[in-house]
């Protein structure tokens, strides 16, 4: 049995309600807290909380800090600051969160159509609302405190501590106080041409520190599949989950009653004048594919051409009982585009730009994001999405600290997470 | 010459060793580890071999991508298996190394099919593996705790628990690093760390879960049972998240739904 360390008092534990600060007393504070938070989410007309831009969210994080420290200093003399930096304050804030959470990852996360009640009390925006935030700054003192507590002074077991704990301050921090300071801006360009200029959400035009010239964008499509129509309301019959039948020359497969057989598929289709189909050079044309469809129910055998729709091709479809056979829009495959960047400085670049891999510049990350979908592989446009965001550094040196505190956990286990609380007891 | 169609030799060594290892397993021999390392080597090589071909790393299509899986889970559930002498935990991560294997080599049309766009990246082999090495280890914590509340003497609670909570540990940071992974990819992918996906806010219940027991555990060592009854209410947030996310409302918009 050790002696209890001398420079961290031991509250007083006995006494009336809110002299012994335990998991009840936890609950009961974070529950008037969240209270609070649902007060001021009515009180504001179901507007959340607003996301502070620089400087003011740098300002408040700076004030946030100071009073983190400074509410440090004085827990050493015990009282409630000293339970607001222990476990059961973590956990009632765990509890709030997980329930807020679990709102958030049922009901769907964008403003309804109508408003309600549920949207006024922010259960469509949780992680902006008002309990939300609030319980978060609470779980961000709890755990400032404890940091500052278990690291100063430095001791065994500090820097264990710090690691997956300050990856997590730092992460949660930089993300909330820098969460004004995100930029998302859409850039749209034809081949060819370059811009400066994008739309923020909000359809704010922006003009951007850098330009962009498309020098060539490239998509390619994974074979079409087959897809199935009902022919007497127009209804999809083919469902998630259903077999998917990619249209190559001599594939064949099974959807619920029908037998499929592929016999012959042409690219950028051209209607000959014998009604069949050969390949063309309109990038823009769809596939055209001759199928022998066979209805095992009632026996009866289809032959004959399907084509996907597009616009200067009529889609054509092969009709077996009530059940229209046609070819699906093809998934992309990959689509990147080769780009030239210039700089402020007058400098250029160029890059290659597909999703996965953003492109870099002036402090930008310019992401692919999309092309003229009606168009396809013919499309000659393509569509970016910048993002700044001058908090990343901060967090992901949170997100490198819990990665190195997770790698501890996992070579060091139970035993060496709770070996002080074995040795204290 | 298509690296490829050596395949069948290099799975076959690798399975030849995994399957003796997990023989020599059971009976508690000591050459388990070195034999199932042999395998890994065997994949590994075969993902050199491949790489050297391709000239670039096989992460590009399904077949490359369930190779990558199998190197991963194989090597990782070692490390684990060698660390905290949890045999099941090789035996759970070569079993699925080995489907993963078997089937590439059986399905060579697998080989070249693309992936679709948004999952072509360096960072999804390593971000499911890590997932799937959790959600092992907390399954396994989360059992341990059942057959804990079943045992009726109190010393035997304590062993349970004791076990799952080591379980626990490793698995809690396995899935730490599922989700750090999966924010750092995120960034890469879509141009934020976190966007409250649904599957994402699910992960993260899943993580305060965890994260909350280990909590309770350091606050109150002398509760046994409830800490028990807990894991197991944990691991239901656990299930949600693995199979249940799609079926909500809130998974309209979600990235994480493939079943299209």
């Amino acid at each position: 049995m050790h002696e209890s360390i001398p420079d961290i008092p031991t509250r007083e534990r006995s006494g009336a309600f809110w002299v012994k600060f335990g998991g009840a007393q936890a609950a009961c504070a974070v529950g008037g807290l969240v209270a609070t938070g649902v007060a001021l989410q009515l009180a504001l007309d179901g507007r959340g909380v607003p996301a502070p831009a620089w400087p003011y969210g740098g300002a408040l994080l700076a004030a946030f800090c100071a009073l983190i420290a400074l509410a440090a200093r004085l827990s050493r003399a015990g009282g409630l600051l000293l339970a607001l930096s222990e476990v059961p304050v973590t956990l009632a804030c765990f509890g709030a969160l997980g329930a807020l959470g679990a709102v958030a990852g049922t009901l769907p996360q964008h403003p309804p159509a109508e408003p309600s009640l549920a949207a006024k009390l922010g259960a469509h925006a949780v992680t902006t609302s008002w309990p939300f935030v609030l319980t978060l700054l609470l779980l961000l003192t709890n755990l400032g405190i404890a940091l500052l507590r278990r690291i100063f002074p430095w001791r065994a077991g500090s820097a264990r501590f710090a690691l997956g704990h300050l990856g997590l301050w730092l992460a949660l921090a930089a993300g909330t106080f820098g969460s004004g300071d995100i930029e998302r801006v859409r850039l749209e360009v034809r081949e060819g041409a370059a811009t400066v200029h994008g739309v923020a959400p909000d359809g704010t035009p922006v003009e951007m520190p850098f330009g962009l010239r498309l020098l060539d964008f490239r998509l390619e499509e994974y074979p079409p599949a087959l897809t199935y129509l009902d022919t007497e309301n127009g209804a999809m019959l083919w469902q998630k989950g259903d077999p998917r039948l990619e249209v190559v020359p001599g594939a064949s497969g099974a959807w619920k009653h029908l037998r499929v057989e592929v016999e012959e598929v042409v690219p950028r289709a051209v209607a000959t004048p014998e009604g069949g189909y050969a390949a063309g050079v309109n990038p823009d044309a769809p596939s055209a594919a001759r199928l022998t469809v066979a209805d095992t129910v009632s026996g009866k055998t289809e032959r004959g051409w399907v084509v996907g729709g597009a616009a200067e091709t009529l889609p054509k479809s092969l009709v077996v009982g009530r059940v229209a056979v046609t070819l699906a829009k093809p998934r992309p495959k990959s689509f990147l585009s080769q780009v030239t960047l210039f700089t402020p400085d007058g400098a250029s670049r160029d890059a290659t730009i597909e999703v996965n891999a953003p492109a870099s510049v002036a402090g930008w990350r310019v992401y692919q994001l999309g092309y003229d979908d009606k168009r396809g592989p013919g499309s000659d446009l393509s569509t970016f999405e910048a993002v700044r965001d001058p908090w990343l550094p901060a967090v992901y040196a949170g997100i490198f600290l819990l990665i190195a505190g997770a790698a501890g956990m996992i070579l060091g286990g139970s035993k060496a997470l709770f070996a002080e609380k074995e040795e204290t007891r | 010459m298509n690296a490829w169609s050596h395949l069948p030799v290099f799975a076959a060594t690798a399975g030849a060793c995994w399957a003796a290892a997990l023989a020599l397993d059971a009976r508690g021999h000591r050459a388990a580890p070195w034999v199932h390392a042999a395998g890994v080597a065997a994949v590994a090589g075969f993902v050199a071999l491949l790489a050297w071909s391709l000239g670039r790393p096989p992460l590009r299509t399904l077949g490359e991508t369930r190779l990558m899986y199998a190197l991963w889970l194989s090597l990782a559930g070692a490390v684990v298996a060698a660390r905290w002498r949890m045999p099941w935990v090789r035996a759970y991560a070569t079993v699925t190394a080995a489907a993963f294997l078997g089937f590439t080599a059986m399905h060579p049309e697998t080989h070249d099919k693309t992936l679709m766009p948004a999952l072509r990246s360096a960072w999804f082999v390593p971000h499911v593996s890590v997932y799937l090495l959790a959600y092992a280890l907390l399954s396994a914590a989360s059992l341990a705790g059942l057959r804990g509340l079943l045992r009726r003497d109190e010393a035997g609670a304590r062993e349970a628990l004791r076990v799952a909570d080591n379980a626990v540990v490793i698995g809690f940071g396995f899935l730490t690093l599922g989700l750090s992974f999966g924010a750092l990819w995120a960034k890469e992918a879509w141009g934020h760390y976190w966007a409250w996906d649904p599957k994402e806010t699910w992960a993260l219940l899943t993580w305060l879960g965890y994260l909350s027991h280990l909590h309770l555990r350091a606050l109150r060592r002398d509760l046994v049972r409830p800490a028990l009854a807990y894991l197991v209410a944990a691991w239901v947030v656990l299930l949600l998240c693995w199979f249940g996310v799609n079926y909500f409302p809130s998974a309209e918009t979600s990235v994480h739904t493939y079943a299209r």
